[in-house]
């Protein structure tokens, strides 16, 4: 149907679940206020823990993707876009602020910084190196 | 290696019934010049001597057809029979490694309870298996035109119970013992015929044998049941019994 | 949500002739949970749930469930009325019916569900007048959850519930301990060897191994705070002990140095820079990972 679960990959079952959640609303594969499945029928149907779609489901609430309302189910939030938007750049700020960190530390300057990500963006291939 | 897993699987078995068998055969061998001291001495001796009474009243028993039950039925074919059966109903122990153990320990009754209710059932079984019988005789007699005091009966019923209760309770706790079922059966079974020889042979020890109070020559003799005997060997089967369930309640499945 | 503890044990040994089945068994089990105990056959899984259903004494040590001693006879019954198990072998009475085992079960819970009980005879496709010995193994293990399930118990003890099937009814199996956790809220402590299934129902786990307890924790925290951190060095890796708490286990290798650490994985990285290292990554770790780790790397 519409969730998976990789049990194997090390990433925790509640952030893949949350992660495809937020995935489907901006696809729009989930409309605002439409329903998710319940935590009984869902966890039965991919074979994992309630507590897990529990967890996942309370922190996209959290985070305001999707509301819990008392008895009738998880819907998704009118501006659940929105807030899919915003924990999106919110993500995009943290992975940028990190390399530029890690670049300043290894001598880069701002200038070239910019050059790199210019050239990143318009496709050029920087030298195949370490990582990090 | 087919004949090898063969006399493996059967040799205590084997070896345990050899034992018996051949202590019987023994037994019997040795016992000989006791019985030829009576058959000589009755041969020679006359009719009012110590010797000839004795084959005397055995034969004079076995004429009436109370002294006949007696002799055959109860004496000897009734009891060793059913010390057998007691012997193998209390092997069958309720944690036995047969299906179902553990599916028993996990339900939310306590093992004093189960032991209790396998006992109690089996003990009523072997009651049945004594008193039914016996309560055939006065039944079956007037077919052959004979009768047969139901009292005694009852009597000889109760004290083949009271008298082998022991062996059924030695057999239970064996079983908690060990695991498999034979050796609590061969261990009771050479128990009982072991001490039956012993007392046969040591005069002494007779009037302290189950096997007397389960032959019941005192009743046959002088009418009077004996009461000593049956509290006796009753208290001592509850306490083998006692000991068997304590024994169920600490090991380890 | 500080809940009393459903399961507790405290330095559990059991030393029988000459094994040593535990060696010093302590876990908790927070009510609600699916707990899972992750360890090699012979690592003492089987003797642990023993000693909680009652059927083994400890040598040393205490186990208690429902807050009731686990090692003493009336409260181990008291235990055994709120606590569904299974055990490895399957043990059923194997003369009976599945229909008669069924009844004789259901009369020993005055809560016994028969409306469910029907559902699982269907669902699970049990021949009710089949005898239990004539069940495969896959139906055995069924029927074994169907009278753990329906007798309304608090708790589900389920040792290897998934052992010798076949992946199609493992899946079964599992989806129909998870549908009755999400709708009866049970607490499930089941014991396995099997990674896979743990990773994907349990969400606390505790790696036993030897008859101690190696690990215990959230899985989720665990694949939040373990990571295998890999980093190089120009010329050969340099023995070092690092002074982070979390580095939990340093392999070198050349010019590499992977480090398992259980926190502070920016700290190692950090230390290990200090120290001259090129490169460094730091790679999530599988359960699988860690306790091949935990198990076989111990000295």
């Amino acid at each position: 149907m519409l969730f998976r679960s990789n049990p194997a990959s090390g990433v925790p079952i509640y952030l893949q679940l949350m992660e495809q959640v937020k995935h489907a609303v901006e696809t729009g594969a989930l409309r605002p206020g439409e329903q998710l499945p319940g935590i009984r029928p869902l966890s039965e149907e991919l074979v994992i823990n309630p507590n897990t779609v529990a967890k996942a489901y309370r922190e996209l609430e959290h985070e305001g993707i999707i509301e819990l309302r008392q008895g009738a189910g998880a819907f998704v939030s009118v501006n659940a876009g929105a807030h899919a938007q915003a924990e999106k750049l919110r993500g995009a700020r943290t992975i940028v602020a990190a390399a530029v960190k890690q670049l300043r530390a290894r001598g880069v300057t701002d200038e070239e910084v910019r050059r790199l990500y210019e050239a990143a963006l318009a496709g050029i291939s920087g030298k195949a190196g370490s990582s990090g | 290696m087919l004949w090898y897993t063969a006399w493996r699987d059967t040799r205590w078995r084997f070896l345990i019934g050899l034992g018996i068998l051949s202590g019987i055969a023994l037994a019997n061998t040795l016992a000989y010049p006791h019985w030829q001291g009576l058959l000589g001495g009755a041969l020679v001796a006359g009719p009012g001597d110590q010797p000839a009474r004795e084959i005397n009243s055995i034969a004079q028993v076995s004429s009436s057809f109370r002294g006949y039950v007696w002799v055959q039925l109860v004496r000897v074919n009734l009891s060793y029979l059913w010390v057998v059966f007691a012997v193998l109903l209390g092997a069958t122990g309720s944690f036995s490694q047969r299906s179902g153990a553990i599916f028993t320990l996990s339900l939310p009754v306590s093992r004093r309870r189960v032991c209790a209710v396998r006992a109690a059932t089996e003990l009523a079984e072997l009651c049945v298996l004594g008193l039914a019988p016996m309560l055939l005789v006065p039944l079956a007699a007037p077919v052959v035109g004979y009768s047969y005091p139901l009292a005694d009966a009852l009597v000889y019923g109760i004290q083949i119970l009271s008298g082998g209760a022991i062996f059924y309770c030695l057999s239970l706790w064996l079983a908690t013992i060990f695991d498999d079922r034979w050796r609590p059966i061969m261990i009771t079974l050479a128990v009982a015929v072991i001490g039956n020889l012993c007392t046969n042979l040591i005069a002494a020890l007779a009037p302290f044998s189950p096997a007397t109070v389960m032959e019941g020559e005192s009743y046959f003799r002088t009418g009077v049941p004996a009461w000593a005997g049956i509290c006796v060997w009753l208290v001592v089967s509850a306490a083998v019994l006692y000991a068997a369930v304590r024994s169920t309640e600490v090991r380890d499945f | 949500m500080a809940e009393s503890s459903i399961i507790e044990t405290v330095g559990l040994k059991k030393q029988y002739k000459n094994v040593t089945a535990l060696d010093g068994l302590g876990l908790t089990v927070p009510a609600g949970s699916i707990y899972g105990l992750l360890g090699r056959n012979g690592a003492g899984k089987t003797t642990a749930i023993k000693i909680l259903m009652g059927m083994v004494r400890p040598t040393a040590g205490r186990a208690s469930i429902f807050g009731l001693a686990a090692s003493q006879s009336e409260s181990s019954v008291a235990i055994r009325k709120r606590t569904g198990f299974v055990s490895d072998e399957r043990d059923l009475y194997d003369f009976m019916t599945v229909a008669q085992l069924i009844a004789f079960t259901a009369s020993f819970f005055p809560h016994w569900r028969a409306d469910m009980a029907k559902r699982y005879v269907r669902s699970f496709d049990l021949p009710e007048s089949r005898t239990v010995k004539a069940l495969s193994r896959g139906a055995r293990t069924k029927l074994a959850l169907l009278l753990a399930f329906c007798r309304g118990a608090e708790l589900l003890i389920l040792d290897e519930a998934t052992t010798g099937l076949d992946p199609v009814a493992a899946e079964e199996v599992l989806q129909a301990l998870v549908g009755h956790v999400a709708s009866e809220g049970a607490t499930v402590f089941f014991s396995s060897h099997q990674i896979g299934e743990i990773e994907q129902i349990a969400d606390r786990v505790a790696i036993i191994d030897r008859g101690r307890t190696a690990l215990e924790g959230a899985l989720d925290d665990l694949r939040e705070s373990y990571r295998r951190i890999e980093l190089v060095f120009d010329g050969d890796a340099p023995a070092v002990q690092f002074r982070s708490p979390g580095a939990a286990r340093v392999e070198r290798k050349g010019r590499m140095l992977t480090v398992l650490a259980s926190t502070g994985g920016e700290q190692i990285i950090e230390e290990a820079r200090s120290l001259g290292a090129v490169s460094a990554e730091a790679w999530p770790v599988t359960l699988k990972e860690l306790f091949l780790e935990i198990v076989l790397g111990k000295g």
